[in-house]
């Protein structure tokens, strides 16, 4: 019992730390590949530039499209920025660092902190229920010195005040706009209103929203500036010329980010949802996706811009969404009604090839033109390969559901990998023909698997290990792969065999019968001999003294 | 137990006090930089030295591994009333205590420090407790390391596999950071390795 108890435990421990080293090591690997195909992407693939005036000319509208949106939008993602934020202790950091613009998903209950020794903070206590602003002031006094006070404001749905009361009410899971604070726009998800707090003094106090219909519509996760991770929006350069008109404005409008990926905007003065103003539009990857328009989680980052045109009513917003794999930029420009006007994304130019005179044939997507190159592509497929067979089929599940930058620094599951972009992908496949699509690039580790698995009951075999832990350790490779076949050469029985008498073959020399032709050991009889060896040479050893004895003067 | 306990510090003295040293060194060190410059710049001197903290447990579970391989001192200890379950309780003991004893004063201090520094000190506790307790486990997990490959009289296979080990454990907290996540692996890395010393130290021959 106790080896049997020894022999479970050695497994088990060997097959954990197995587990862990090769998912740490294969997890090195593809980062690795990642950083090379990173830098495959040409920096004129990391800036996306549209131009809605000219779509506006060509849809032949009447009035001046200059007056209806700006000249040129252009979008910037940084050189590899978003594989290093990835990994790690900075998206760490950038989740639980207080104050700042968290993305959607991260708990952060500060709203804003300022990091000076008489910095104030805006955040949300959960115990009182209650948004604290707390802060110091200066106060001008009558003879003309000043004073710096020091202020504490709790705000509930009810209304603010200087003391934490009941009266207020509680806030139970709010998110707010850390960008503008005066008036700082709230929604709580379970109380499903808007809140606008007024903190200034002498006009402070808080107003409610109309309830929101709980019928999945309306979910906000983000408010005010809206944006993720690394990517930039830029508007048109103004000439000495001609100034330009169009300017970003993030204090004119409130917009507010859904769970699906619609951006709406905020009637401040209602605190309603004012209508559309854009969605997160999908960047186009190797394999494309089922969505059109993208959940905040979908991209690894976003940034919105809220164009205005100085003197007058004309407004846009400007959406860039950047791809899992940071390979992939796409930039949308909507008109005040939420319209689709303008857009664009990355692309990489197209050679001729083979024979050719080398000229430029026409551009490609750029996340597809990475893909283009087969060392790389075929690198990450065999990597992938190598990975624990059920990790790659839950990959395949739930991969999908995974926050977008989670691949960067996922070492079990892979949501990055050629199968879960499969089940991302398909707009017009079937379920089950994108699972065969699935099972197709794990084919090489299936194959892989099943020799390793003969080839381990053959050893069994050759070892004498029992049928059903052969076929244990058999299906145990098929269903995690490298780990379990490491595990099984580790830490099967060191014996080493001696001939059968019988079939020749190697034998365990602890078993009983030989484990391939069941024969016992052929021991012969011992029979004493009949003659004797007569003398007295044992008297004559017993005599003789011993050197210790000869040392010893006594 | 007491007994065991303090044999093995005496044995080990050298690499019980080290990480201690570093401890109060980078304590030192946090204070004069706090008081030099405000903010969190007293953060930065700290993670070199906890680099060297953690490979300083390594070598302590490794030479305490290494030296009874060589020395056979659970062998002679096998002769008096003592079993080798207790023998390695006892090790494993000193390796929690000597990791406690130089994570917990430096998480003090560094709490203390940002409650006279740094405003709005409370904001930040969440995060300090968790990369606390992620350097703490990694610090365990890095002993445990030490435990597991000290058990041989290789000496390269005693650098090699220790240096490798520990780069993976290392690796880990660059790959996850300090949530959850990554405690979750370090947790499930030192059971799986506190039970393969225990499995190849208790069935070892005399």
């Amino acid at each position: 019992m106790k080896t049997r108890r020894h022999s479970f435990v050695n497994i088990a421990t060997t097959g954990v730390l197995a587990m862990i080293l090769l998912c740490v090591g294969l997890f090195w690997a593809r980062w690795f590949l990642c950083v090379a195909r990173a830098d495959l992407l040409p920096s004129s693939a990391r800036e996306v530039m549209t131009y809605p005036t000219r779509n506006l000319l060509r849809a032949g509208e009447g009035a001046d499209p200059n007056l209806l949106a700006p000249s040129r939008v252009t979008a910037n993602m940084g050189e590899g920025d978003l594989l290093l934020v990835g990994l790690g202790a900075f998206p760490y950091l950038q989740a639980r660092m207080p104050g700042g613009q968290t993305p959607p998903g991260t708990v952060d209950h500060v709203y804003r902190w300022d990091a000076g020794r008489d910095g104030g903070a805006i955040y949300f206590d959960p115990v009182l229920g209650l948004i604290v602003n707390k802060g110091t002031e200066r106060l001008r006094r009558d003879d003309g010195t000043t004073a710096i006070r020091e202020f504490v404001y709790y705000a509930g749905p009810e209304g603010l005040a200087q003391t934490p009361d009941q009266k207020l009410g509680r806030f139970v899971s709010p998110i707010a706009d850390a960008f503008r604070v005066e008036p700082q726009t709230v929604f709580d998800r379970s109380l499903r209103r808007f809140f606008a707090i007024r903190w200034r003094a002498g006009d402070e106090g808080v107003r409610k929203g109309p309830e929101l219909p709980d019928d999945g519509k309306y979910q906000p996760v983000q408010i005010g500036l809206l944006d993720k991770n690394y990517v930039r929006i830029d508007k048109p350069p103004a000439l000495s010329s001609q100034p330009e008109s169009w300017m970003m404005d993030y204090l004119d409008r409130v917009l507010v980010l859904d769970a699906s990926g619609r951006i709406d905007w905020l009637d401040l003065e209602t605190l309603e949802v004012g209508g559309a103003a854009g969605h997160l539009p999908m960047p186009e990857t190797f394999l494309g996706s089922r969505r059109s328009v993208a959940r905040p989680e979908d991209v690894s980052a976003y940034a919105v811009a809220p164009f205005r045109r100085a003197g007058s009513d004309a407004r846009g917003t400007a959406v860039a969404t950047v791809s899992r794999e940071g390979l992939a930029l796409q930039l949308s420009y909507f008109d005040a009604n939420g319209v689709q006007i303008a857009g664009d994304q990355s692309v990489m130019p197209r050679y001729e090839e083979g024979g050719g005179r080398g000229g430029r044939i026409g551009w490609t997507p750029s996340e597809k033109a990475v893909y283009s190159h087969a060392g790389l592509t075929i690198a990450k497929l065999l990597l992938e390969n190598l990975h624990p067979p059920v990790l790659v089929l839950l990959s395949y599940f739930l991969g999908p559901e995974f926050e977008a930058t989670a691949g960067y620094r996922s070492l079990f599951l892979l949501p990055d990998s050629f199968v879960a972009m499969v089940a991302r992908s398909g707009r017009d496949v079937t379920r089950w023909e994108r699972f065969f699509w699935a099972v197709g690039f794990m084919l090489p580790g299936l194959v892989l698997w099943a020799l390793l698995a003969v080839r381990l009951d053959r050893d069994g075999i050759r070892v004498g290990t029992p049928k059903y832990a052969r076929r244990t350790w058999v299906y145990a490779t098929l269903i995690l792969g490298l780990p379990a076949y490491i595990t099984y050469r580790l830490t099967r029985p060191k014996a080493t065999l001696v001939t059968c008498a019988n079939c020749g073959l190697g034998r365990r020399p602890d078993f009983d019968k030989c484990h391939r032709c069941g024969s016992p050991w052929s021991v012969p009889e011992l029979t004493p001999p009949a003659w004797r060896v007569l003398g007295e040479p044992e008297s004559a050893e017993v005599s003789s003294p011993t050197p210790a004895e000869e040392m010893d003067p006594r | 137990m007491l007994s065991l306990i303090g044999r093995e510090i005496r044995d080990h003295i050298v690499f019980v006090l080290a990480p201690f040293v570093v401890g109060v060194s980078m304590m030192a060190l946090a204070i004069h930089q706090s008081l030099k410059e405000s903010g969190l710049s007293f953060i930065a001197p700290l993670i070199p030295m906890m680099c060297l903290c953690v490979f300083t447990f390594c070598i302590l579970g490794a030479t305490q591994m290494y030296g009874d391989r060589v020395n056979k001192v659970s062998a002679l200890l096998g002769t008096l009333a003592v079993t080798r379950n207790r023998i390695l309780v006892a090790r494993v003991l000193v390796g929690l205590l000597t990791v406690l004893a130089t994570i917990v004063p430096l998480v003090v201090v560094v709490l203390v420090l940002m409650r006279l520094f740094l405003p709005g000190a409370e904001f930040w506790y969440r995060m300090i407790a968790e990369i606390s307790v992620t350097l703490a486990l990694a610090g365990f997990a890095c002993y445990c390391v030490g435990l597991l490959v000290g058990w041989t009289t290789s000496r390269v296979w005693l650098i090699a596999g220790n240096m490798l080990l520990v780069s993976v454990l290392l690796s880990l907290l660059y790959i996850k950071g300090f949530g959850p996540d990554v405690m979750a692996v370090l947790l499930l890395c030192i059971v799986a390795m506190l039970l393969r010393t225990w499995q190849t130290f208790t069935s070892a021959s005399l």
